[in-house]
C-alpha cells in the first residue's frame, strides 16, 4: 500500500472513531455510572497523537474539545484548551510514550487524565461552578482502567508507516 | 557523524498551530465568561450535533414504544380505572376551583392588583439529562422553532422544575433548581415569608441560607415561588421543608427543603409561556 493511501485510510479511520467518541460522550449513563464517564475523546486524541502523529493535527483536538463543551453545556473552550494542552505534550514526547510498556504508559495515562482534569477543575473554579470531588476523579480511574483496551483496539484499527522497532 | 533527518518523523507547524488555537479556546472562555456574544456559534453548533444526539436517544424511545405497545391488557383496564376514577375527583376539585377563581378576581380588583392566573403551556420531552456531571442541565426536545425563549419557567405536574438556559432551533438546554449556579425567590406558603432557595448539587435538597434564626419556618411547610424578581410567576409549590436547625451561635438557621418536584425522575415537563 502507497504513503498516501495509508496516511488517507488512517484519516477515514481517526474521522469515524472520533465521531463514535462524541456519540458515547453524549450517551447518558445509569445514575451510578454517572461520574465515571471516561473522557473518551481525549483518550481518542492521546493514541492519535501517540501513534499517527505525522497525520495528526492540532485542530483536531480543538473541533473535538469544542463539540463536547456544547453537548455537555460547559464553557465554550474549555474542554478545548484542555485537549490542546494535553495533546501537546503527548505529541511532543510521542517518540517516548510509543515504546514504553503498556504498563508504564498507563501509568502516564493516569498522570495526564489527572492533569486533564485539574485544568478542568481550575478552570470551573475561575468561573464560579462548583461540583463534587468525584466527578474529576471518577473519569480518571475509569480512563486509565480502560486505556489498555483501548489502545489494543485502536491499534489494530491504524496502518503504521513504519514499525516501532524501526523508529 | 551525520544526523539523518529524514528518517525522524516530522511533526508540520505544531507550535505555531498550537499558539494559535490555545489563544483561541482563551479567547472563546473568556468571552463565553463575561457575555452572552457566542449564543449564535454554540446554537449552530448544537443544530449540528442535533443529528447524533437524536440517534443517541432513539434506542431509550424504542424502548418505551415497545413497553407501551406491548403492556397487559389487564393493567391497560387497571390504569384506565384509576385514571377514570382520579378524573372524577379531579372534576369535583375544579368545580369549587371556578368559583375561588372567581373570588380571587373579587378580591383582587378590591385590592387593586392584576388579576394573571391562566398561562399558556407546552409539554416537552427530555432528550438528555446528564450530560455535564458538575451542572444540573438537560436537553429538551422543543426550541425556538416553538416560541421558547431564554429563562422560560419549566414546572411539572408537582412542581417547579427549573427555568430554560439556551434555546437553539431544534432543542434547549434548561437549568434545574437543584443546580449549585441557580437561585429562586420563594416564600412560605402558610405565612408568607420570603426568602431564596439555592441549588446544592443534590438532586432531592435545596439550601434555603438566609432564614433569621428566630423566623417562623417549621419543617412540613410549603414553599412556593413568590413572584418577586420577575422569572418565574407566583403561586406554584417548589419544595417542602425538610430540616430546620436553629444554632444560636449562627447568624442564620440551617434549613433545607426537598423539591415537589422528582427531578431526575421526570420524562416530560411543561413550559410555561408568559410573553
Amino acid at each position: 500500500m502507497s504513503a498516501e493511501n495509508q496516511k488517507n485510510s488512517n484519516k477515514l479511520s481517526a474521522f469515524i472513531l472520533g465521531l463514535i467518541s462524541i456519540i458515547l460522550t453524549i450517551v447518558p449513563l445509569p445514575d451510578f455510572l454517572a461520574n465515571f464517564k471516561p473522557d473518551w475523546t481525549l483518550l481518542l486524541l492521546i493514541f492519535l497523537s501517540i501513534n499517527i502523529p505525522k497525520e495528526f493535527n492540532m485542530g483536531t483536538a480543538f473541533i473535538l474539545g469544542i463539540l463536547v463543551d456544547v453537548s455537555q453545556g460547559t464553557l465554550l473552550g474549555q474542554h478545548a484548551f484542555a485537549s490542546l494542552l494535553v495533546v501537546f505534550l503527548t505529541s511532543k514526547l510521542h517518540l517516548q510514550l510509543r515504546n514504553y510498556p503498556l504498563l508504564q504508559l498507563t501509568a502516564i495515562i493516569c498522570l495526564i487524565l489527572m492533569m486533564y482534569h485539574f485544568i478542568l477543575f481550575w478552570i470551573n473554579g475561575v468561573s464560579g461552578i462548583s461540583s463534587s470531588i468525584y466527578s474529576y476523579v471518577g473519569p480518571v480511574i475509569s480512563g486509565t482502567v480502560l486505556w489498555p483496551i483501548i489502545s489494543k483496539l485502536l491499534g489494530t484499527l491504524f496502518l503504521y508507516s513504519t514499525s516501532k522497532e524501526k523508529v | 557523524m551525520v544526523v539523518e533527518k529524514n528518517h525522524r518523523p516530522r511533526i508540520p507547524a505544531l507550535n505555531t498551530k498550537f499558539i494559535v488555537l490555545i489563544l483561541v479556546s482563551f479567547g472563546l472562555l473568556i468571552s463565553d465568561q463575561k457575555n452572552n456574544y457566542l449564543s449564535i456559534l454554540r446554537n449552530s453548533i448544537t443544530i449540528a450535533l442535533h443529528p447524533i444526539q437524536a440517534t443517541v436517544d432513539f434506542p431509550q424511545r424504542l424502548l418505551y414504544w415497545i413497553d407501551n405497545t406491548f403492556s397487559e391488557r389487564n393493567e391497560l383496564i387497571k390504569e384506565n380505572k384509576i385514571l377514570q376514577e382520579e378524573r372524577l375527583v379531579n372534576l369535583q376539585a375544579l368545580q369549587r376551583f371556578d368559583s375561588l377563581v372567581q373570588e380571587n378576581i373579587r378580591l383582587r380588583e378590591i385590592l387593586n392588583a392584576s388579576a394573571k392566573l391562566n398561562d399558556n403551556v407546552q409539554i416537552a420531552r427530555i432528550i438528555s439529562a446528564d450530560i455535564n456531571p458538575f451542572r444540573h442541565i438537560i436537553v429538551i426536545d422543543k426550541g425556538t422553532q416553538d416560541n421558547l425563549y431564554d429563562g422560560q419557567v419549566i414546572v411539572d405536574t408537582n412542581g417547579v422544575v427549573g427555568q430554560i438556559l439556551q434555546t437553539s432551533f431544534l432543542s434547549s438546554h434548561a437549568i434545574l433548581i437543584s443546580d449549585t449556579d441557580h437561585a429562586l425567590p420563594i416564600e412560605v406558603n402558610r405565612n408568607g415569608l420570603r426568602t431564596i432557595a439555592q441549588g446544592n448539587g443534590s438532586y432531592d435538597r435545596l439550601d434555603i441560607p438566609y432564614i433569621p434564626n428566630n423566623a417562623d419556618i417549621r419543617v412540613g411547610d410549603l414553599i412556593v415561588t413568590s413572584g418577586l424578581g420577575g422569572k418565574f410567576p407566583a403561586g406554584y409549590p417548589v419544595a417542602l421543608i425538610d430540616k430546620v436547625s436553629r444554632n444560636p451561635s449562627q447568624q442564620f438557621a440551617y434549613v433545607s427543603a426537598k423539591p415537589t418536584a422528582s427531578l431526575n425522575q421526570i420524562r416530560e415537563v411543561m413550559l410555561i409561556d408568559e410573553q
